[in-house]
């Protein structure tokens, strides 16, 4: 039945994307990051619908005018070189199934973010992809909310299945990083009631974070609260929101949660953080042996590599038991962490690429947002950019225990970054009457040239 | 129920990716999902045909 409704809504969009691009990008972060071809039963369940979307989109942008140039900066060269780092180490992989499976799902979502500065260069397009992410992760976020104040005996949070965010842990961060762009919208709208509805998904998805049992997504929701009340104006208010949001919390959340939580406290002596470390050192040691390509893709998860590269010292070894398994046996293991992720798959090399890529992006949101803060009818631009920055933050602290380097959104992210920064470029070249102009006329997105002065400045 | 919610997230993800892709944008959808600023402003005549009913 679900299929029969999500198909016509999927081929509105396929129309779409034929006459505006840019809703082929939208229709592709939301296969992406709400992932409904998961939440359906029948054949369209198992149809490569995100495949069908993006080549609809990639064979529009070659034929649209309404599309605009990357600008070759800085971190356009750190994304290209990282792209050609981790296909060196896919090509040199230790397992090359688990390698170009990771690599084919990484170069398709990094072709979606490159593809937002291209064709989402406009102040309402940026809007809506927020919007799209914002409702995408919601989804997740306000039920599990729900679930979690309704059930309240230990039920875990989850998302769907066979997709990136089914791991409770996965599912507390992707809930983490959208809660900052949740608040974006809440400041940018001007309807009241669309104003309440977002805040009351804001507080149904931090319920939705605790409600995962996730240690990490608790940290990372205490970093983003403490950052944003730093930075905030309005200390008083938020104070009393954060008190709004604890003390139901305390009240209503399980005792086998504050267990759980509880154990942060001796985490070195947890065997969820010994089996980490132990993660974490494999990971390390690829990199050590192979500096320059590391081991590929997912390489820790390969039961041979990780036994070799563990030099006999993995907890695994003498713990796990698998049957008809030869001695010292450890099975394979996710790296447990962003940072040790990238290192082992891709060595030293690409690991410094990775993080200058991320660093560079926080420093031209930082750039893009000094700018935006010279024109008063820029301070959503302002806005938005603060808010990013907390969700990279959430991504910094919360990632240090999760293997998410590779999700969509860090990548939506840049892009968004990136199509921001060309608006303020053209903004400082045409004028903003330029950007309003874009947004209006239909004829610029037909021609793709500029025309006499809009009516509306936006 | 599990269904109306999976059918509301839908169709309010397609109405976002409808009012971020159309070349005019209706003005129910502004509503919604624009930004404040976004208003359009008042024009002349409109601000006189209102002036006009106020007295």
């Amino acid at each position: 039945m679900r299929d029969l409704f999500l198909g016509p809504l999927l081929l509105a969009i396929l129309v779409q994307t034929f006459r505006a691009p840019s809703a082929g990008v939208l229709g592709w972060t939301w296969l992406t990051l709400m992932t409904p071809q998961k939440l359906i039963w029948g054949i369209l369940s198992s149809a490569p619908l995100n495949l069908i979307l993006a080549l609809a989109t990639l064979v529009m942008v070659v034929f649209t005018k309404d599309r605009k140039k990357i600008a070759s900066t800085g971190i356009v060269t750190v994304w290209f070189l990282f792209v050609v780092t981790i296909t060196a180490s896919t090509i040199f992989a230790l397992n090359h199934a688990l390698a170009w499976d990771g690599w084919n799902r990484v170069i398709k979502v990094m072709l979606l973010g490159l593809l937002i500065p291209m064709l989402m260069g406009t102040p309402r397009r940026i809007h809506a992809l927020i919007w799209v992410i914002a409702l995408s992760l919601g989804y997740f976020g306000v039920k599990g909310g729900i679930f979690t104040l309704i059930m309240g005996s230990g039920a875990h949070v989850i998302g769907p299945a066979d997709s990136q965010l089914v791991d409770n842990n996965n599912l507390a961060l992707a809930l983490c990083l959208s809660l900052p762009l949740m608040n974006y919208l809440r400041l940018q709208t001007g309807r009241h009631a669309v104003r309440m509805g977002l805040l009351f998904g804001m507080v149904a998805t931090t319920f939705g974070v605790l409600g995962t049992f996730s240690r990490g997504g608790f940290i990372g929701l205490g970093v983003m609260a403490g950052y944003l009340w730093w930075k905030s104006s309005r200390r008083f208010a938020l104070a009393i929101g954060t008190i709004a949001v604890v003390v139901p919390a305390y009240l209503l959340m399980p005792a086998s949660w504050f267990d759980r939580m509880g154990t942060l406290k001796e985490a070195s002596s947890q065997t969820t953080f010994l089996t980490r470390w132990d993660a974490w050192t494999t990971s390390f040691n690829i990199a050590v042996a192979r500096p320059l390509t590391g081991g590929g893709f997912n390489a820790s998860q390969d039961p041979f590599v990780y036994q070799h590269y563990s030099y006999g010292k993995s907890i695994y070894a003498t713990t796990l038991t698998t049957p008809g398994a030869p001695a010292g046996f450890t099975g394979g293991h996710a790296a447990h962490s962003i940072y040790f992720e990238v290192l082992g798959d891709h060595g030293f090399a690409g690991f410094g690429l990775y993080f200058i890529l991320l660093l560079s992006t926080l420093s031209l949101l930082l750039r893009v947002r000094k700018e935006a803060r010279k024109i008063p009818s820029l301070k959503w631009i302002v806005e938005l950019t603060s808010m990013l920055q907390v969700s990279f933050l959430a991504f910094f602290v919360s990632g240090i225990a999760l293997s998410m380097a590779y999700y969509d959104l860090v990548y939506i992210f840049i892009g968004i970054a990136l199509a921001l920064d060309g608006m303020i470029r053209e903004i400082k070249k045409n004028g903003q009457q330029a950007m309003a102009e874009t947004e209006s006329s239909p004829a610029v997105a037909k021609t793709g040239k500029w025309r006499a002065p809009a009516l509306h400045a936006t | 129920m599990n269904a109306i919610y999976f059918a509301t997230g839908c169709i309010l993800v397609i109405l976002a990716i409808y009012w971020g892709s159309a070349e005019s944008e209706p003005a129910w959808l502004r509503e919604l999902f624009g930004r404040a600023a976004e208003k359009k402003p008042e024009s002349a005549e409109a601000a006189a045909r209102k002036k006009q009913r106020r007295w």
